[in-house]
Parts: structure tokens; C-alpha cells; sequence
């Protein structure tokens, strides 16, 4: 019956690292602080595929993997929650978001 | 099904799709230049893998993705990119850092990933991994509920502990300093 | 008593942490809290004291709780002879300094701060003299550092506290690192962190007598690397340079910490783990202890003769001092070095005090501003002088006690220290009396200064300590050494019966030719400088008055006029100058003082060797930290889109190297995680 899926593992762990790696592009070119944050959000899906996917495709079964996710989720959102209040925060006093252009604890 | 001599599952169609339109969709949020179409290009992403994690056997995941994920980070980016931008006056346009660099990079670490993730003796080994097809059904809501209260019930509660500092953390940044205040 | 003995560190804690909390709501400010805790701790203190000296205890009283199951390391207190001693200076000296502070620290901005840190420093400090365990002093004497810092650092918006307090901390660490390592090298051969006890390391010893090369046992390893630590706490000779910079900050902090209890802490570890030296029966360990002392105790003792500043001379005292501790150990003089360390404690923190006193009393730390202070701080004057003599070692006072009892011991043991510690008695005297001739007598030199007495807050601890700087002698007179039979059992009966041996059936007791040369010394100390400061028979300036006529003549222009102004007078000034060159170098220097002379050219050099070389190198490592900083700091660009491309390429080298290197060694089974034969 599983065989009738299909799907190996390592299609799974793929699609992971592309998102990963996408994400990781996406930290390098995006210059506002929106589309770094964006691109976090990229990276924290791709490592949820992975954790997802181990805790499915092992012998044993792992309950860990999507504890884990849920965690990550929780992580996440808080994440994003402090990033954005920064976000807007840094508006407010410099009029842009412009990651590179932040410099002021610069030596 | 057979298709050009293959034989391909609805479930490998479906892994095809799916995929096809995440990765796609994340390709978007990195490289469309309006910030605000890249945010709803990252809800699309997030709704896709909420379908692989459905096709992983891990249905209660994929719904906390999407009510979680989709419903509130998206829709708080979003909001942050109206608050941050003033949409009638600034335009959404983003400047692209070193572009080539950066896919280079970026393409090279997949390479190497890629190559390692598909000729992995461990991974590959059926005595470790399930050899096709998502197994441990029985992983269901329950399971996680257990799981949650009781061996992760101290991460479980430093999270909500988390939440409440991040919460209190985030008004304490975002709120205008009123001078004299 | 000893079931609670856990209490006396405990106290001071939660005077900290109120102190922190409430600050100046508290009665006092928090001073009030402060004291009264650490009165606390002193009676119990007492009371323990008492306790344990009216029983005869063979085992110390030792009491652990487990810390940390899995690696059997344990937390605990015990209480013997040495710590009963070491709980008692440590109380006194801080309950008399945080008295004295109230009108020391009057009106100070951070007052309640300081008050905290002086509490937590005295639980740190007194954690560490109770602990039973070496991971346990360990902390605990890295807590005292961090005290020191602070407290050194008091006034940080000084630019010169705040690097004395930077280079304290980090001057310190570098000995630290050896404590570690003697810490580590203990416990891997011993198994335990545990100093009593069936398993604890007294006991194991025995595991580390094999020898390594040039002779040294791993115990008389483990031995010297404990005294490293030691070195850097008690600003031994070449770690001794952050002492006299640590005078930057508040003098009762100079008292308590820099004289009395932290700088004493190097002298207490090496005391508390003597069987580790006496277990390296060749002894190499300890005789490098005494040579370092030996050296530390003669090379301060003579920069102190050339110092100006009341507390640096007070601080190379000090280092002179602790020297003549670490010698006495390193010479088997084990009862006399822990004695030694009780006494000067007392009569040192009585001399900071009181030179805090003269501060307060006249706004300078400059000796040459001061002069004539007698008449106007009486209490001051006589309390200093008190503990003067009990430095210099003068007989019956506790000092002398103490210093004779070490010079007994070198004596019998090794000839060569037993110059060393005399010469270093004679200069201690020398430089200690022209301290006292310069800041007390004669006439006040600076009349912008306007000296008054210090309030009574400040007088009364004065007081206390000078009369222990007397009274706390007799406890070890050379006729019934009470010290002595209750410090040696603090040993266990093996090692007690080792130093035994060791002392090849040598008794410390009276003993004449020591007794005579020691006063003689010292005596002889206090002459040379009476005849140079006080009794203007060997006085420098007292070659100038021949020619003060020519002065008055000159000033007056009653016998000269324009003529006699521009030729005889320039060229009798200048044969005047050339006499008075002649005069005070020649005849004055080197015919007449020429020993003080020689000893003022070898104190500059030692000085100069002091700040140019050993603080050379310290300052070589902060510059090429500081270089290396500057050069990488282009790479903090604050472009974080630049990090994270770095960030990459750094992983993509990293495992392309692992990747070049598995294949490379064709070893398949090392690099399990890629299998190179492509499957698709």
C-alpha cells in the first residue's frame, strides 16, 4: 500500500534545499529589511520540509519531527513579530528600510 | 499511469504539481521586485508546503501551516509592508543586491546539496528509511497532543513563555515615543 | 557551630542582593545592611572560632553537598584551623573597613553600590577560604577578581581607574589560567575535586609521584601551576604590576581587598594545598616558591624606597610583604607564612586606612605635599606609627612575631633566604620610616594644605586594628607557639608527618642569633632613615646652606649692583651651581649616601625594568589584539547581505574541503555521507 505513493525521500529533501537555497539568495539580494525577513521565512519552511520528512520516512517512527515543526512555527512567528516591530521602528527614524543602509552601530 | 514508458502514481503527479508551483512561487518572493507581491507570493509559497506536508502523512501539520503561516505571519508581513512604505507615495520597487553573485553562490550550495541528498549511503539504505512513500500514519493528532504534554510539555511551556515576552517585546519597539511621555 | 558555618558566607550574599535591590532606601543607604551582615558573619565567625580552638580536632570538619551527580563534583564548606583563621581576618578586616567607609565614602554619588560590592566581595571571599572543594575556590576566586575589578574601578569615570581596574582583572587572569590547569591536572589524576576525604585529592596523592623531566614530580607540577594563580593574586614578581595601579581605587578598597584579604588569597591557596607540594618530595615546586618570594619580597621592598605616593608606597610594601609569605613557604614555613599573612593583614589594613586618613585629612596622595601632619591628626599619627613598628617587625609586636618566626625557619632551612628576608626586613624599615618621617614630622612643607583630624567613624576602626596590629602577636611568641599546634594538624597526620621529616628534626622555637639579627635589621632600617629624614645629620638639603647668604645677597641687591648683577654674580652663580653639583653628587652621593644612592639607582632601574619590559610585554599583547582588530575590522561592513554571501562561501569552502579530502584519501567508510558512484 505505501508503495503506491511512490515518492522516494529524496525528492522531499530536495524541494527542501531549493527553498533553502532560494531563501539564502534571497537574504543576499534583497536589500529591504521586508524581503530578508521574507526570505527567512523561506529558509525556516525549508528546514521544516526536512524535519517533516525524516519523522515520516524513518523505520522507528519519530514523533519528534513534527514536534519539532511546531516549534519552529512558534519560533517563527515570534520571529517575525520582533523583526517587523524593528522594521517598523527603523521607518520611523530613518524614512526607508534598507538593510545596507542601516549603519549606525557601525565602528 | 504510464507516461512515456514511466510509471507514474497520482501521488508523484501530485509531489510534481505541488512542488512545481512552491518552488516556483519562491523563486517569486526573492526575485519580483514589489515587496508587497512577494508577500503574497510567500503565502503561496507557505500553502504549498502545506500540501507536501500533507502528502508526508502529516495532515494536523499542514493545517497549523496554513492557519498559522498563512493566516498570521503572511498577513502581518503584509501589513508591515503598508505601515512601512506608504503605498500611495513610495513606490514597492526593490533594488537588487549582486544578483550574480548571490545565484551563483546560492546555486552552487544546491549543487552540492543536491548531490549529497541523492547519493547518500544512509539515507539511500532501506534498513533506514522507508524506500518510497510516506509510512507512520498512524501519526496522527493524538500522537501529537501526547507527545506535546507530555516528554515536550518544558519546551512546550517555554515557548508559550516566549510568545508572551515577544508580545510584550514587540509593543515595547514598535510603540512612537511620545516626548515627555 | 560548624553545622551552620555555610551561614557566614551566606550573610554577606543577601546583604548584596538587598543592597541591589533597595539601595538607598535602605537605613544608611545600605551601609547599615552591609555592616550589621557582615558583623554577622564576624561573630559567627568568632564563635566558630572559639569552638573549634576549645576542642582538639585532628580531621577537619568537612561538609559537601552533590552538585552535579553525574561528574561527582560536590559543593561544600570545611572547617579546620586555616579556614577558622582565614574566617576571622576576613571578617574583621571588612567589618573595620566598611565601618571606616561611612566616612570615607561620605557623600559619594554610587555609595550604596559600593557598599554591595563590598558585601558580595566579602561573601566571594569568604566562600573561598571555607570551601573544601577546588572547583569551588576556583569560582570563588574568580569572583574576588571580578570584586577587584569592580571596586578598582570604582570611580570609573577616572580614565586612569578604569585601565588600573582593566589591567588588574587581565594581569590576574593570565595566573588564573595556571590555577586551571593545576585544577584540571589534580582532578584527572586524583578523580576528584574534593580536597578531604577518602577520595578526595590529599588523599590520592600518591597517584601523582611519578617523576617527569627535570626531576619534577606531576604533583610538584600540579603544585607550580596552582601557583600561578597564586602569582597573579598575590602580584608576585613578574605578575606583581597591577598591584600598585590598583591604588586608583577608593583607599578602604586598597585596605581590605589590595592589603589584607584578596591579595592574601595567592599565600592562603598555596597554604590550603601544601600537601600537593609536600607530596613532591624533591620539592623543586617549593623551592621555586621561595625564590619568587625570596626575589618578589627584595625587589618591591626597594622600589618602595623611591615611590612619593603614600599608597604606592603602601602597595609595594604590600607586594614586599606577601613575598615574604610565599618565601616562608616555599622555606617549610608553613605556620609562619599563614601566621605572617594574619598579622599583616591587620597592621597592613591599619596602614591603609590610615593613609586614607592623610588623604581625606589633607586632599593629596603626594608625600612631598604633606610633612608635619603629627600635631594634626594625632590619632592618625600614633595608630600608623603603632603599626609601622609592627611591620618593621620591632620585637613584641605581633609583626615582629611573625617575621621572626619566618626568618627562624629560612634560617634553619636555607641560609641564602635568610639574607634575603633580612635585607628585605632592613629595607621594609628603611622605606617605611621615611614614610613616616615625610607624611608626620617636620614641618608641613605645602601650606596650601590645611590637614584636619578624620571623624571619629574613621578613628575608631583605626584604632581596633593597630591594637590587633599588637595584641594579634601573641597567639604565636616563638616561647608557646599556640599557632603552631593547631595550625600543623590542619595538614592530616601523613603530610604533618612529612613536613616533619622534611624539617630534618629542626623545632621552631627562640632562637637567638636570629632574634638579635632580625631586630638588628630592623633597627637598623629605622637609624638610616632617622639620620636622613629626621635628625638632619645626613640631610640633602642641608649642603645647600652655605650658599643661602649668597641668596640673600642676590635678593636683597644691598651690597651688589647692575655691574656685580651681570658678571661676578652670574659667575659666582654659576661656581656656585658647580660647587652645589659638586657638593650634592659628589660629596653627598657618593662619598656620604652612597648606599642610599646605590640603593636609589637600583630601585629606578628595577623600576624602569618594571614598567618598560614586564609592562612592555603586557602592553605587546594588547597591541597586537588591538592591531589585529583594526586590520579585520574593513570586514565589518554592517551590510548584512554581505555577511550572508560570505557566510555561504565560507560553507561551500568548508565542505568542498571535506569533500577534496575524503576523496583524496579514498577512505569510503570516513566519508559515509556522500557515496561518490552517481546513481541517477
Amino acid at each position: 500500500m505505501h508503495s503506491a505513493y511512490g515518492i522516494p525521500i529524496w525528492w522531499f529533501l530536495t524541494v527542501g534545499a531549493m527553498l533553502f537555497c532560494i531563501g539564502l539568495m534571497g537574504m543576499m539580494i534583497r536589500r529591504s529589511a521586508v524581503g530578508m525577513l521574507l526570505s527567512i521565512e523561506l529558509m525556516l519552511n525549508a528546514a521544516n520540509i526536512n524535519l517533516v520528512a525524516f519523522g515520516s520516512y524513518l523505520k522507528t517512527p519519530v514523533i519528534a519531527g513534527q514536534i519539532f515543526t511546531i516549534f519552529v512555527i512558534t519560533l517563527a512567528a515570534a520571529e517575525a513579530a520582533v523583526g517587523l516591530a524593528i522594521v517598523i521602528n527603523i521607518y520611523r527614524l530613518e524614512q526607508h528600510i534598507d538593510a545596507d543602509k542601516i549603519t549606525a552601530m557601525k565602528l | 499511469m504510464h507516461i512515456f514508458g514511466f510509471e507514474i502514481t497520482g501521488y508523484q503527479l501530485a509531489f510534481v504539481a505541488i512542488s512545481g508551483v512552491t518552488v516556483i512561487a519562491a523563486l517569486g518572493v526573492v526575485l519580483v521586485p514589489n515587496i508587497l507581491r512577494a508577500a503574497l507570493l510567500l503565502g503561496l509559497t507557505l500553502i504549498g508546503v502545506a500540501g507536501l506536508f500533507v502528502l508526508m502523512n502529516a495532515p494536523f501539520l499542514a493545517a497549523v501551516q496554513i492557519m498559522i503561516y498563512v493566516g498570521a505571519i503572511t498577513t502581518m508581513i503584509i501589513l508591515a509592508v503598508f505601515l512601512s512604505n506608504q503605498v500611495m507615495r513610495i513606490g514597492f520597487s526593490q533594488a537588487i543586491y549582486n544578483p550574480i553573485l548571490a545565484a551563483g553562490a546560492a546555486g552552487i550550495l544546491f549543487a552540492f546539496l543536491f548531490i549529497t541528498v541523492a547519493n547518500s549511503v544512509w539515507i539511500n539504505d532501506p534498513r533506514n528509511i522507508i524506500a518510497a512513500g510516506p509510512a507512520n500514519s498512524d501519526v496522527g493528532v493524538e500522537a501529537i497532543s501526547r507527545a506535546l504534554l507530555q516528554p515536550y510539555v518544558f519546551p512546550f511551556e517555554l515557548a508559550s513563555v516566549l510568545l508572551l515576552a515577544v508580545l510584550v517585546g514587540s509593543v515595547v519597539i514598535a510603540k512612537e515615543d511620545k516626548p515627555g511621555a | 557551630m560548624t553545622e551552620i558555618a555555610w551561614l557566614i558566607p551566606i550573610i554577606p550574599v543577601i546583604a548584596f542582593v538587598m543592597i541591589i535591590a533597595f539601595g538607598r532606601r535602605l537605613p544608611g543607604e545600605g551601609a547599615y545592611i552591609a555592616i550589621a551582615g557582615m558583623l554577622a558573619s564576624l561573630g559567627m565567625s568568632i564563635a566558630l572560632a572559639g569552638q573549634w580552638f576549645a576542642q582538639a580536632h585532628t580531621e577537619p570538619f568537612s561538609k559537601s553537598a552533590n552538585w552535579m551527580p553525574g561528574l561527582s563534583v560536590n559543593m561544600g564548606y570545611s572547617v579546620d584551623a586555616l579556614s577558622c583563621v582565614m574566617l576571622l581576618v576576613v571578617t574583621i578586616v571588612a567589618s573595620m573597613v566598611m565601618i571606616y567607609s561611612i566616612g570615607y565614602m561620605h557623600g559619594d554619588k554610587r555609595f550604596p553600590r559600593y557598599f554591595a560590592y563590598l558585601s558580595l566581595f566579602a561573601a566571594a571571599m569568604l566562600t573561598l577560604v571555607i570551601a573544601n572543594n577546588i572547583l569551588l575556590m576556583f569560582m570563588a576566586w574568580e569572583l574576588v577578581g571580578l570584586t577587584s575589578y569592580l571596586l578598582i574601578g570604582f570611580w570609573f569615570e577616572k580614565r586612569s581607574a578604569m585601565r588600573a581596574a582593566k589591567k588588574a582583572f587581565l594581569v590576574t587572569r593570565v595566573g588564573d589560567v595556571g590555577f586551571l590547569a593545576g585544577l584540571v591536572l589534580l582532578y584527572l589524576h586524583t578523580g576528584s575535586f574534593d580536597l578531604f576525604g577518602a577520595t578526595g585529592i590529599f588523599e590520592n596523592l600518591s597517584k601523582m609521584q611519578v617523576i617527569g623531566p627535570l626531576g619534577l614530580s606531576l604533583a610538584g607540577l600540579a603544585g607550580l601551576l596552582l601557583f600561578c594563580g597564586a602569582i597573579g593574586k598575590s602580584a608576585q614578581f613578574p605578575l606583581h604590576i597591577w598591584l600598585p595601579d590598583a591604588m586608583e581605587g577608593p583607599t578602604p578598597v586598597s585596605a581590605l581587598i589590595h592589603a589584607a584579604t584578596m591579595v592574601a588569597a595567592g599565600v592562603y591557596l598555596v597554604a590550603r594545598m601544601y600537601p600537593v607540594f609536600l607530596a613532591d618530595t624533591s620539592h623543586i615546586a617549593l623551592n621555586v616558591v621561595a625564590y619568587v618570594g625570596a626575589f618578589t619580597a627584595l625587589f618591591a621592598a626597594s622600589i618602595g624606597i623611591a615611590q612619593n605616593d603614600i599608597k604606592r608606597v603602601l602597595a609595594y610594601s604590600t607586594v614586599s610583604q606577601l613575598g615574604y609569605m610565599i618565601m616562608a613557604l616555599g622555606v617549610l614555613g608553613y605556620v609562619a607564612a599563614i601566621f605572617h599573612l594574619m598579622t599583616h593583614a591587620f597592621f597592613k589594613a591599619q596602614l591603609f586606612l590610615g593613609s586614607g586618613s592623610v588623604i581625606h585629612g589633607t586632599g593629596t596622595q603626594d608625600i612631598r605635599q604633606m610633612g608635619g601632619l603629627r600635631k594634626k591628626m594625632p590619632w592618625t599619627y600614633w595608630t600608623f606609627l603603632i603599626s609601622t613598628l609592627s611591620l618593621c617587625g620591632i620585637p613584641f609586636t605581633a609583626g615582629g612575631f611573625s617575621k621572626e618566626e619566618i626568618l627562624t625557619v629560612a634560617f634553619a632551612n636555607n641560609p641564602i633566604i635568610f639574607f634575603a628576608g633580612t635585607l628585605g626586613a632592613f629595607m621594609t624599615a628603611f622605606y617605611m620610616f621615611r614614610l613616616v618621617y615625610k607624611t608626620f614630622h617636620g614641618e608641613p612643607r605645602n601650606k596650601d594644605v590645611h590637614a584636619h583630624e578624620s571623624p571619629k567613624v574613621m578613628l575608631v576602626p583605626l584604632g581596633i586594628l593597630a591594637g590587633l596590629a599588637i595584641v594579634a602577636g601573641f597567639v604565636g611568641t616563638p616561647f608557646n607557639n599556640l599557632f603552631e599546634h593547631s595550625m600543623i594538624p590542619v595538614l592530616g597526620a601523613q603530610f604533618a608527618g612529612e613536613l616533619e621529616r622534611s624539617m630534618n628534626g629542626f623545632a621552631p622555637g627562640f632562637n637567638l642569633i636570629v632574634f638579635a639579627i632580625a631586630t638588628t635589621a630592623a633597627l637598623g632600617g629605622i637609624g638610616l632613615a632617622t639620620i636622613i629624614w629626621l635628625v638632619p645629620i645626613l640631610k640633602i638639603e642641608k649642603l645647600e646652606r652655605p650658599f643661602g647668604w649668597l641668596a640673600k645677597l642676590v635678593e636683597n641687591k644691598y651690597y651688589i649692583d647692575e655691574f656685580y648683577n651681570a658678571t661676578i654674580i652670574r659667575a659666582l652663580m654659576i661656581s656656585a651651581a658647580v660647587a652645589y653639583w659638586f657638593d650634592r653628587w659628589v660629596i653627598d652621593y657618593l662619598i656620604v649616601n652612597g648606599v642610599g644612592y646605590l640603593t636609589l639607582v637600583a630601585s629606578a632601574a628595577w623600576s624602569w625594568f618594571d614598567r618598560n619590559v614586564v609592562d612592555g610585554l603586557v602592553n605587546l599583547v594588547a597591541w597586537t589584539t588591538g592591531f589585529v582588530g583594526r586590520s579585520i575590522r574593513y570586514l565589518q561592513t554592517g551590510v548584512t547581505q554581505q555577511y550572508m554571501f560570505l557566510l555561504v562561501v565560507s560553507v561551500l569552502i568548508i565542505s568542498l574541503a571535506v569533500l577534496g579530502v575524503a576523496m583524496l584519501s579514498g577512505d569510503r567508510a570516513e566519508a559515509a555521507w556522500i557515496h561518490l558512484s552517481f546513481r541517477f
